[in-house]
């Protein structure tokens, strides 16, 4: 007779003994020993490379504040803006390309500096590339900003002015969607929070959450001065109000509406930018405007460092990137950590995770814009074939939204050999 | 300041701690420590060439570092880690679907070529490989807990936050299956 018990661990002195003397039990045994030692032979993924730098970056710049017991209050506030800062760098630079004539935000200079993080990253005492170019940048600077059909829609927990020519709009918080026709602002949603409009210098008109503004009603056309540059005029720029100046206080005339302080003063810095030679696929079309002259650049500095490795200089190319750029993959988990992949691990790691994302994310509406990004790595590793397979999904995903990167990325493609077939 | 090498040293149990004081560097300490216990639950339990294996095991550690000052040490930290990764894996295999699985399932390891030499010993490894993935969830990761990462019954029905009992018997499942799953592979 057989016996009935399959051994195949030995919980005590008794099953030793039994297996021992009985053959069926030891062959169960044995046969089971060589399956978990099978098990616990196979391989364990080895640790990507940078894995541990992003960790410990990550959690520097996360903070750590969200289990931080009461009685600390500046740190969930440092945490969110820290995360904030990096995500908006490096999801900046994965979108790079993306709205490229946009002005981010400026805080204006006589505004109170931000809050340094401390606790948490100071006491980690490291010295990271990303923390060192993000240093006074603040997620909260960023409104968020989406070009719709015909119009674009802002949001934004800070006030925050639009300029279109010499008219300004107000957003003091909220969520608002605007109409632009002619390179002019012709109509106003707000959908929630209070707004403010000024056409031409005239005193301002208060709009609360519902109200609704066209300017066919308005019998004000005449106000309005034509834009002559219609590239810029049909996209607004955008700087963040200091929070100590009252939300729809009258500017004073001297200050140009359109040229924040703090970024006129960064040009002033900033060395003469060089015109780039066009490439014969480039001089197909009309010149870019020089935003997307100067994004393109950027965007070639930052990768070119980045493929030498120097880092830093990544980082404040990458920082740079963000001036220019609205980050829609700020808010996405998936998004910023293959943002973070790639700014720590390189393509070997970043690539996989794009792809991931895409994988996740079947319906998601930025599937242009990380086809575009993975396209940019596969370029950076001469995957020629692999880029045009991004560059083609691109187009198909985001369309003429994105057609100013996606011709970045078709002169990326032509510069790379030609791809040979397997 | 305190040296690598000395923290290497220290409990891991104090590691969190640091952590929850928001010392960056303790948890990068604690992933040397614990990345490939941390790493291989999760390649088992999702399959090694799943392509979210490396940002599981990433954010597993995120998490612990968010969620550092919770930790209240009643288990250890790496039973405590392993359950973090539990969880996302749980979420992770929510999210993959049955024609991913199934395909997954079918995929013979790189490498393999019953021609050379450590064949048989490679094409035993995708096989045991192969039926890990064959289990259901939660045999399977009764399976890994206790017999590939060595937990104690009661550590691993931590982990997977069941009684002793179920988690007893999950496991004893998981053994005859995974034993029936080989005899298939080898009768075939």
């Amino acid at each position: 007779m057989k016996c009935p018990q399959e051994h195949l661990v030995l919980q005590d002195e008794a099953d030793e003994a039994h297996v021992a003397a009985c053959e069926r039990c030891r062959s169960v045994h044995e046969e089971w020993t060589s399956i978990v030692d099978a098990a616990r032979a196979l391989e364990v993924p080895p640790a990507p490379r940078g894995g541990r730098d992003a960790l410990v970056a990550e959690a520097v710049l996360i903070g750590g504040a969200s289990e931080q017991p009461p009685g600390e209050p500046g740190a969930r506030r440092t945490s969110a803006w820290w995360s904030g800062a990096i995500s908006g760098a490096l999801a900046a630079s994965v979108v790079a390309g993306v709205s490229v004539a946009y002005r981010l935000p400026d805080r204006p200079s006589n505004a109170a500096p931000p809050e340094r993080a401390a606790g948490p990253r100071s006491r980690a005492g490291l010295s990271r590339p990303a923390a060192s170019a993000l240093a006074g940048a603040r997620s909260e600077d960023v409104p968020r900003v989406e070009w719709r059909d015909g119009g674009f829609e802002v949001a934004s927990t800070t006030p925050v002015r639009l300029n279109f020519g010499n008219d300004e709009f107000h957003l003091r918080e909220g969520r608002v969607r605007l109409g632009v026709r002619d390179g002019r602002l012709d109509r106003v949603s707000v959908i929630s929070g209070e707004a403010g409009l000024r056409l031409g210098g005239r005193p301002e008109r208060r709009l609360k959450a519902s109200d609704q503004w066209a300017r066919v009603f308005d019998g004000d056309r005449a106000a309005a001065r034509p834009v002559t540059d219609p590239s810029l005029a049909a996209r607004p720029t955008v700087s963040k109000q200091a929070p100590s100046i009252p939300p729809f206080a009258p500017k004073p005339a001297a200050v140009p509406p359109s040229t924040p302080k703090r970024a006129k003063a960064r040009r002033d810095r900033s060395p003469p930018a060089r015109t780039p030679t066009p490439t014969p696929a480039a001089m197909d079309h009309e010149p870019p405007p020089p935003s997307v002259i100067k994004l393109d650049r950027r965007w070639r500095q930052a990768l070119a460092a980045y493929r030498e490795g120097r880092y830093i200089v990544a980082a404040r190319a990458f920082e740079g990137l963000r001036d220019d750029l609205i980050d829609p993959l700020r808010r996405d988990e998936a998004g910023r950590r293959a943002a973070l992949a790639w700014f720590y691990a390189g393509s070997v790691r970043a690539e996989p995770a794009l792809s991931t994302w895409l994988q996740t994310h079947p319906d998601a509406v930025l599937r242009g814009e990380v086809h575009w990004a993975r396209g940019m790595l596969r370029v950076a590793r001469g995957d020629r074939r692999g880029a045009e397979i991004d560059l083609h999904r691109a187009r198909a995903a985001a369309g003429e939204s994105l057609a100013e990167p996606l011709r970045a990325l078709q002169r990326a493609i032509e510069e790379l050999p030609p791809a040979r077939d397997p | 300041m305190t040296s690598p090498r000395s923290r290497q040293e220290r409990p891991e149990e104090a590691l969190v701690g640091e952590a929850a004081g928001g010392d960056a560097e303790a948890l990068g300490v604690l992933y040397d420590l614990r990345r490939d216990d941390v790493a291989r639950f999760v390649a088992r339990m999702l399959g090694a060439d799943h392509p979210e294996v490396d940002d599981i095991v990433q954010l597993t550690f995120i998490t612990a570092w968010r969620r550092a000052a919770s930790f209240r040490g009643d288990a250890s930290a790496r039973v405590w880690l392993l359950g973090i990764a539990r969880n996302l894996v749980l979420q992770a295999v929510r999210r993959r679907s049955r024609a991913d699985a199934a395909k997954a399932r079918l995929q013979l390891l790189p490498g393999q070529d019953e021609g050379a030499p450590g064949a048989e010993r490679r094409a035993m490894l995708a096989a045991v490989e192969r039926a890990i993935q064959q289990l259901s969830a939660l045999q399977r990761e009764a399976f890994v807990l206790c017999d590939v990462q060595g937990l104690s019954t009661r550590e691993a029905a931590t982990v997977a936050e069941v009684p002793m009992g179920t988690l007893g018997r999950r496991l004893y499942d998981a053994r005859r299956s995974l034993r029936a799953l080989l005899r298939e592979e080898t009768a075939a």
